[in-house]
């Protein structure tokens, strides 16, 4: 994660993350995909100011795919919390961060790095505790209403 | 890339040790270029590839394919 501070070419005084504006491409590096299958794969697109890492969660079945859009669009409103996460995800993947020289200047690399495992770990771990409430609150409603039936 | 998929896992690091540095380079682009098409590709495989090659070069292989500008 070697950024340094780079202004823009294109526009005076201005300084912008390479990776998002695209203005010069002797500034981007090759993007890596690194993917365990279909379902789930990490786009790291490197430049020579910003990283942006986005990643794309596994989702089995229908409910999952609708806790993991409803639990993201949470996550993204709240981004500027979270100073890494971008806003919007790349398009074919779930969530996306954002990491600028400024960031890396302030923060530890290996804390940041640290920081986005612990992240995605603690999602997952969400998704599954919201499915697994989700069943069981539902099992328990339709005993109930199913009980004034029998 | 059908020749990666060709040898067993038990002999990769025997292929991944006889090759030279530069080859290995190229390797590992090709190995980031097959996970770019998770549904051609077995990303398994690839991962072990992967693996092996790391432990021989360490991170500078990664940072190579990513900062070269001749792409495979």
């Amino acid at each position: 994660m070697c950024l340094e501070n780079f202004s823009s070419q294109v526009v005076e005084r201005h300084n912008k993350p390479e990776i998002e504006a695209q203005t010069t491409k002797e500034a981007l590096l090759t993007p890596v995909q690194i993917s365990r299958n279909e379902n789930e794969k990490v786009l790291v697109e490197p430049s020579i100011n910003s990283i942006r890492i986005s990643i794309k969660i596994k989702q089995a079945d229908d409910l999952e795919r609708i806790l993991c859009a409803t639990f993201t669009r949470f996550l993204m409103m709240r981004a500027e919390n979270f100073v890494v996460l971008r806003r919007k995800a790349i398009k074919g993947y779930d969530i996306s961060f954002l990491i600028t020289n400024f960031h890396t200047e302030q923060m530890y690399k290996h804390k940041l790095v640290d920081f986005i495992i612990q992240f995605m770990e603690e999602v997952d771990k969400e998704i599954s505790e919201m499915k697994l409430s989700i069943n069981a609150r539902a099992r328990i409603v339709a005993e109930s209403y199913l009980q004034q039936f029998s | 890339m059908e020749a990666l998929a060709g040898p067993r896992p038990a002999d990769i690091p025997a292929v991944v040790k006889q090759l030279p540095h530069f080859q290995l380079d190229i390797l590992m682009k090709f190995v980031y270029r097959g996970m770019a098409f998770p549904e051609l590709y077995n990303s398994s495989v690839l991962l072990t590839w992967h693996e092996k090659v790391t432990e021989v070069t360490g991170l500078g292989s990664i940072v190579r394919v990513m900062s070269d500008r001749l792409t495979v």
